[in-house]
């Protein structure tokens, strides 16, 4: 019995050890510190489009344990006081819509322009630069090939897949590049696809970072799909020559684009990656380049 | 004939006659007659002298015959003046009493040579003797040095798992830690929860936090000098300790007249209680089979022998090894998949390995020291996983594939250092000593880091099934990227400094030239120590140094891992440089102990990190270990603070408490907007208080108690609404908190308990026996090492948005008791 006794204690204390030790691993935080709200300002400025609507926003304070519900319309800044210069030239700026602000020029920046801004709201005042990459995008070589064989039918159409060969000449810090036929832009615009959304589809954007090529120039291989109507006739694809359109777009951001897009907050990495001085948000230049082409193509 | 032979005769036999052996013992007057380690014995009237060895004996080998006059004299004893008369029948012992006036001065009981050197910034000097440690509560029952060094007045950690220290807003890489001369690298077990040396083969540790003499270099920070102990107790001792973690046997004497050896063991049997412990983490249900297997194990070994070839000339051999190694492996069949199999395997492990030589010669105004030696550092770490599916896993147009899935992660690194070096110390007189010497360290880095990931597959039938025969492999994916380093250089240096006494002043000037191979660096850092005993209680201290640092070790900011990468200055990473100023008081509180009040300032230039894009994409998805580039940035440092400390160690109640208000800053232009931001070690107070009680002859208690204001780390309340896909390419950056300010958020502050509680002076085993109750924190004390949040953000359909805080705290230590048994082994166990 005395045995017995006290093999039951000892389980009791192993259980409630384990138990103190469980719990004293990991713990919920009531944190109720406040957060002084800080601005935010987004805007890409591309060398082919005109100026963009330049959106200001601010951030706000999330405490405690209960949830918080946040219209982002409540967060826009409206009545700031913005400050835009192109290359040092100033620019005049209208809010269209509460946190919105479009400039009003018919410029449009260039490979190489920069863009300044200052945003002052009641005394807090933030400011950044964005500035347009330059690079020699002309002398990117593209070649694709001129054969193309039978995948898969879908939607109708029996789907070829040719490889296009792309050569960019320099390295930057991040490259994303869409291959796509004037045909499939059509065909999915029309269903109501996002050409540019995340579906595993041949013309979604691939991003390449430079870390990953070797050597000082860019060789990748994309995909796009030659397609052909099936008909109630005809069981097998058939082989044709045809005449294919389409386009490559290449997108180069400024470098802060790369730091940004692999932010990931945990534990490990911990800080914020933005160019607004004195606030949060990204104010940056993109270099887009298109190039359209027709290549003639056996399918087979 | 006759009469020449007479005369020779008797010049010889005069000359025989004329010099005499002479030793004696040197011994405190107490009941336990303790041996006064390091007292001077002097003869004025024939200018030389000695000091005592660790059993308080000195020898002379040569003194003229007659009556002489002796000074027996310590640093807080009463000085004894007698005569002698050479030669003597016996062996004479000597007992000096402690001097209460003059316990204010920090005891020396080590080499005197060295101990001297370092006590020339006084008040930034602590000594610790493994003797110290027997009250101080253990971590798992290990007694561990470098834990009380952690503990005391201007030494932080980062966290409980932390091995480093951290001194006066430095950092854990720039402490130099030599073990009988020897630097060693990252002297961790089980990552950092305790050192690799083995308390009880220590003798004595000193720290100097300060102005460090001019016969070290290399680093900016601190220098931890510990001595092992050398087998010299007549009748052998040593001790044999059980913990629940481990095992540590120690033991040393002498084997003749001229030899004394120590060798001393410690290893974790953790190993086989994990070897049983996976019987039980094989999981098996119908759908799959999943065995999972962990091993871990460390150990470390010290050897040394002494060996005099005469009293004067003495050659001492050291060997330290430490080794580290943790083991997970796992596999996952899943009999559902067509037996798909899915295997990892994790290794990380780190060893250490350091041999030297050292020559002693001493003459009566000369201590020659000349040391060669060799350190070796490997870290190892690897991740391997495969994956074996023999469904189809992906879809490829109207296919499925099938894939065969293999990544591999490797980083290691290798250092290999060989020196040489000569110390020459010179007994100007009684007040004066000269130290001067060089010393030569040629150093080779090289690390690797790759990770290789291939998938090879093939198309299955379109209605799933296996096409026959099967098509040769395709392979789909192939990728590898690695990065080496491989440096080699050397560092000469040399110093010249000195101990001048006038008076109640001394002053400890001295210049240390050193020059750096890979960059061309070349430069003299001043050295100044100078302490004012302006009354027999009271003393002022004053101190000025400049510092370089060429070896740099990087990682993340909030842990220590054995990925940390290891870096040495070149034309991009210049070397480290720092200069520090002290000013303090000492005053003597006669029995109620001894109290200093220290304030220092340092500020360092070139300090290393990370860019934040090393650090953010160290950790990527498909890899398991960080993977830190080499690209630097470079920023500098502030550190400033006062220490106050009161020491008591006479009474049955002895003890400490330390308490630093300081500050510490960095900056970096690359970091933090270029603003500058607190250092992690940053906590404005910081308290200790360690009691030690000697209840009875058989009972002690020891108690430690720590405060330390919160952690400072980055963490923010702030939230903002990222443009998820700013370039509309499909691309979604995760929302998450606005963290624009670097540690500009406080953890809780941390406090803890110790206790440790020890049954003495029990025969057990025919011996000695000591059996200890410690328990770690004692009143279970959540201290948290960090704040996670995983805030959950969810997008109505109407576009409002939702974030459920989740902010989780992570702790350190809960409470931890553990009993250990220490066993005396020998006649003179301590």
């Amino acid at each position: 019995m005395k045995f017995n006794k006290l093999k039951i204690i000892s389980y009791i204390l192993f259980i409630f050890c384990g138990y103190i030790l469980l719990i004293s691993c990991e713990m919920t935080a009531d944190i109720q510190v406040d957060h002084e709200p800080v601005l935010q300002v987004d805007a890409v400025f591309y060398n082919d489009k005109p100026m963009p609507v330049i959106e200001i926003k601010r951030s706000f304070q999330v405490t405690g344990r209960s949830p918080v519900v946040v219209d982002p319309e409540s967060l826009m800044v409206n009545g700031a006081n913005v400050t835009l210069k192109l290359n040092g030239n100033l620019i005049s700026v209208r809010e269209i819509e509460p946190g919105r602000y479009l400039p009003i020029t018919d410029l449009q920046p260039s490979m190489g322009d920069r863009i300044h801004i200052e945003v002052n709201w009641y005394g807090n005042v933030v400011s950044a630069e964005a500035r347009i990459p330059d690079y020699p995008v002309e002398d990117v070589e593209v070649t694709p090939e001129t054969n193309a064989y039978y995948s898969h039918s879908a939607l109708g159409h029996w789907v070829y897949p040719l490889s296009v060969n792309i050569r960019i000449p320099f390295l930057p810090e991040l490259t994303s590049i869409q291959t796509i036929s004037d045909k499939e832009k059509k065909l999915y615009k029309n269903a109501g696809f996002n050409p540019n959304s995340v579906c595993g589809c041949p013309w979604e954007y691939q991003t390449f970072f430079k870390e990953n090529p070797r050597g000082n120039s860019l060789s990748v291989k994309q995909p796009i799909w030659v397609k052909i109507p099936t008909d109630d006739i005809s069981e097998d694809p058939p082989t044709a020559f045809l005449t294919v359109p389409f386009s490559i777009t290449i997108i180069i951001p400024e470098p802060i684009y790369n730091e940004y897009i692999r932010t990931r907050y945990d534990e490990i990495g911990a800080i914020t990656v933005t160019n607004v001085d004195g606030g949060v948000g990204l104010f940056m230049g993109a270099l887009r380049y298109v190039r359209n082409l027709r290549v003639d193509v056996e399918v087979k | 004939m006759a009469f020449i032979i007479l005369i020779l005769t008797s010049f010889l036999s005069s000359g025989a006659e004329q010099v005499h052996p002479f030793n004696g013992r040197v011994i405190e007057y107490d009941e336990y007659r303790t041996p006064l380690y390091g007292a001077s014995v002097w003869f004025p009237d024939l200018e030389t002298g000695t000091i005592t060895n660790r059993t308080g004996y000195f020898s002379f080998d040569a003194l003229p015959r007659g009556e002489h006059i002796i000074r027996i004299s310590f640093v807080g004893y009463q000085t004894i003046e007698t005569t002698v008369f050479i030669p003597s029948d016996e062996n004479p012992i000597f007992k000096l009493e402690m001097d209460p006036q003059m316990l204010g001065e920090l005891e020396v009981l080590a080499d005197a040579e060295e101990s001297v050197q370092m006590q020339q910034a006084s008040l930034s000097t602590i000594q610790v003797t493994a003797l110290s440690l027997t009250h101080m509560p253990r971590l798992l029952g290990e007694p561990d040095l470098i834990r009380m060094i952690q503990n005391l007045p201007g030494v932080k950690t980062e966290s409980d798992f932390t091995g480093g220290f951290f001194v006066r807003g430095g950092r854990n890489d720039q402490n130099l830690i030599l073990l009988d001369g020897v630097p060693v690298y990252n002297p961790w077990h089980l990552f950092g929860l305790f050192s690799a040396f083995n308390t009880e083969a220590i003798d004595r540790v000193e720290l100097t936090k300060g102005v460090f003499p001019a016969r070290f270099g290399s680093r900016i920070s601190s220098v931890l000098d510990i001595k092992l102990q050398e087998g010299s107790e007549r009748l052998g001792g040593g001790y044999l300790t059980v913990s629940p973690m481990s095992a540590s046997f120690s033991y040393g004497r002498p084997l003749n007249q001229q030899t004394s050896y120590l060798i001393s063991v410690r290893r974790t049997y953790m190993d086989p209680f994990l070897w049983i412990w996976n019987r039980t983490l094989t999981i098996e249900d119908s759908f799959e089979t999943v065995n999972t297997t962990l091993g871990y194990y460390f150990y470390d070994l010290n050897m040394k022998v002494v060996h005099k070839f005469s009293p004067q000339t003495r050659l001492e051999a050291a060997w330290f090894r430490s080794s580290d190694q943790f083991e997970v492996s796992g596999e996952t069949i899943e009999r559902a998949a067509d037996e798909e199999r899915i295997s990892d395997e994790m290794l990380t492990g780190w060893k250490n390995n350091t041999g030297s030589l050292k020559l002693l010669r001493r003459s009566p105004r000369m201590l020659l020291e000349t040391q060669a030696y060799l350190t070796f550092y490997h870290s190892n770490n690897r991740h391997n996983e495969e994956t074996i599916r023999n469904s189809g896993s992906a879809f490829r147009g109207n296919n499925w594939i099938t894939t065969d899935h293999i990544s591999d992660q490797r980083f290691e690194q290798w250092f290999r250092d060989a020196g040489l070096q000569q110390h020459i110390t010179w007994f100007a007189g009684e007040n004066n000593h000269v130290y001067l010497g060089w010393q030569w360290t040629l150093h080779h880095l090289r690390d690797i880091s790759s990770f290789r990931e291939t998938e090879d597959g093939f198309l299955l039938n379109p209605d799933g099934t296996r096409p026959s025969p099967q098509p040769p492999s395709e392979q789909i994916m192939n990728t590898f990227s690695a990065d080496s380093l491989s440096i080699q250089s050397h560092i000469a240096a040399a110093y010249l400094s000195s101990t001048l006494r006038f008076g109640d002043l001394n002053l400890h000037p001295g210049i240390r030239y050193e020059t750096y191979s890979l960059t061309g660096y070349h430069t003299f850092m001043p050295r100044l120590n100078a302490n004012w005993q302006v009354t027999p209680l009271l003393q002022i201290s004053a101190g000025y140094g400049h510092f370089s640092q060429y070896i740099h070790v990087i990682g993340l900011d909030l842990v220590r891992t054995p990925m940390d990468r290891w870096f040495w200055s070149n034309e991009e990473r210049k070397p480290v440089t720092s200069r520090m100023a002290t000013f303090g008081l000492s005053y003597d509180l006669q029995e109620a102990g001894t109290i200093t009040i220290e304030w220092y300032q340092k500020t360092m230039n070139n300090l290393l990190n990370f860019d934040p894009l090393s650090q953010i994409t160290a950790y990527r998805e498909t890899e398991t270990f960080p993977r830190f580039g080499s690209t630097t940035v470079s920023g500098k440092g502030k550190a400033y603070g006062v220490e106050l400390f009161w020491e008591k160690s006479v009474g049955t109640v002895t003890g400490w408490m330390g308490y630093t208000l300081s500050w510490a800053w960095n900056q970096f232009s690359s970091l933090n907007r270029g603003n500058r931001f607190p250092s992690r070690t940053d906590k404005r107070h910081d308290l200790q208080v360690f009691l030690s009680w000697d209840i009875s002859e058989n009972w002690s208690l020891g108690a430690l108690f720590n405060y330390k204001s919160g952690q400072p780390i980055t963490f923010s309340t702030g939230h903002y609404l990222h443009e998820r896909d700013p370039l509309q390419i499909g691309d979604s950056a995760p929302r998450g908190p606005v963290l624009t300010e670097m540690n500009a958020f406080r953890l809780p502050a941390y406090h803890r308990l110790d206790l440790n509680l020890a049954w003495k002076n029990r025969r057990w085993f025919n011996r000695r026996t000591e059996v200890s109750l410690n328990v770690i924190n004692v009143y279970n004390r959540f201290n948290p090492i960090t704040v996670i949040s995983e805030t959950a953000i969810i997008e109505d359909r109407d576009g409002t948005i939702i974030l459920y805080p989740q902010n989780r705290y992570f702790g350190q230590l809960p409470i931890l008791p553990v009993i250990s048994l220490r066993i005396a082994l020998g006649g003179d166990a301590r």
